[in-house]
């Protein structure tokens, strides 16, 4: 009987804990993102040089071509927006996602790329901008920013931008916990 | 026994009772589903207060006197952008915070006040979050770690690196891997 009394004691405490570990582990994930992984972006190859066209299609590629449940594609009719220029802020990349509040799943999307930033710390800029893209493709997949892991992640901000132009197996795989 | 078994079942009832309940506010009360939209930064990180500091051209204390939303256009010259030729005038959701100042370490200020942004803020239905931003209140005592720019308000170096509350220091104890303490920033100066 003690061992039972035991027993419901941890069980309770342990139903306690899972409760309150949960938002913990939501850190990898954010709360909104694609419903099936497959989006779309608006045309942009009339609206860039052909340099950025290029760092575009590149982190583009760099989902299609990874083994992600994911496929972006190129549409004109596409309400979802990339706009990379000289922002006067801090940030390298911002990503608004409006989506809806019950389901989660995103509606529409918008991804700024400030080159200012990318341009005085980059080493390699193309790169750097690549990484910058292709990280905020992956909020639109449910990453969210900087995950608590020792693991090599694209979502985390001190990887190194110059060299990190893909997502990695860390991403893949939560990416598909999303997309089965 | 009895009544310890039954008070902590309670209690994970009342938990889960208050996940339910968290759940069901998120839905409108009319039935329609809501739409919200949320903001995710990519910052740049720093290991030490040395590249904080480095970083930024203007650190100050102050106290925090007023805090806004304002929707702000924050690129650069009319016309297609020099690096990649793309137009764009759309604004971005921004706090604005206002401050007195008190001490400037590093960089100069012309008033006695002055105000910062920080992406993000709260415009109707619309709630823009950082993840991970910390935390400024009004009334409270900060260090802050900015980035100046000619024709727009100075920005937050980044979410959760720039903002130290002067009166709450955090002790030795409570570091974690790679956390910039307000007093290493302090030791620069």
């Amino acid at each position: 009987m003690k061992i039972n009394k035991k027993m419901a004691v941890f069980l309770c405490m342990a139903l306690i804990c899972g409760f309150l570990v949960l938002p913990v582990q939501a850190a990898t994930f954010m709360n909104c993102g694609d419903a099936d992984g497959k989006i779309t972006v608006q045309s942009y190859k009339d609206k860039y040089s052909a340099k950025w066209t290029k760092i575009i299609d590149k982190s583009i590629a760099a989902w299609n071509d990874s083994s992600a449940n994911v496929n972006i594609s190129v549409s004109a009719q596409s309400k979802n927006v990339i706009k990379a220029k000289r922002y006067n802020d801090t940030w390298y990349g911002l990503t608004t996602q409006t989506h809806n509040k019950t389901s989660g799943y995103t509606s529409k999307f918008i991804i700024k790329v400030n080159t200012k930033t990318i341009k005085a710390k980059a080493t390699n800029y193309s790169k750097f901008a690549r990484s910058t893209v292709t990280h905020e493709f992956g909020h639109v997949f449910w990453l969210a920013d900087n995950p608590n892991t020792k693991k090599s992640s694209i979502m985390k901000y001190d990887r190194d931008r110059n060299t990190m132009v893909k997502p990695q197996q860390f991403d893949i795989d939560n990416v598909n916990k999303k997309y089965k | 026994m009895k009544k310890i078994i039954a008070g902590l079942l309670i209690a994970v009832l009342a938990i889960a009772g208050i996940g339910i309940g968290y759940k069901i506010n998120q839905a409108d009360a009319s039935g329609e589903e809501k739409s919200v939209t949320v903001l995710q930064a990519d910052y740049p990180q720093y290991n030490t207060a040395e590249e904080l500091v480095e970083s930024s051209d203007l650190v100050f204390t102050g106290t925090v006197k007023n805090i806004e939303y304002q929707m702000i256009d924050v690129g650069t010259g009319e016309g297609p952008d020099e690096d990649t030729g793309f137009v764009d005038n759309e604004e971005i959701p921004y706090t604005l915070y206002t401050i007195d100042v008190d001490k400037v370490y590093k960089g100069s200020i012309d008033s006695s006040s002055i105000i910062v942004k920080r992406a993000g803020g709260s415009f109707g239905d619309d709630e823009y979050v950082v993840e991970n931003a910390s935390e400024i209140s009004k009334g409270k005592n900060y260090l802050f770690v900015t980035e100046t720019y000619e024709d727009t308000y100075p920005s937050l170096l980044n979410a959760d690196q720039s903002s130290y509350d002067m009166d709450a220091p955090q002790t030795v104890m409570e570091r974690e891997e790679k956390e910039i303490m307000l007093s290493d920033i302090l030791k620069l100066f």
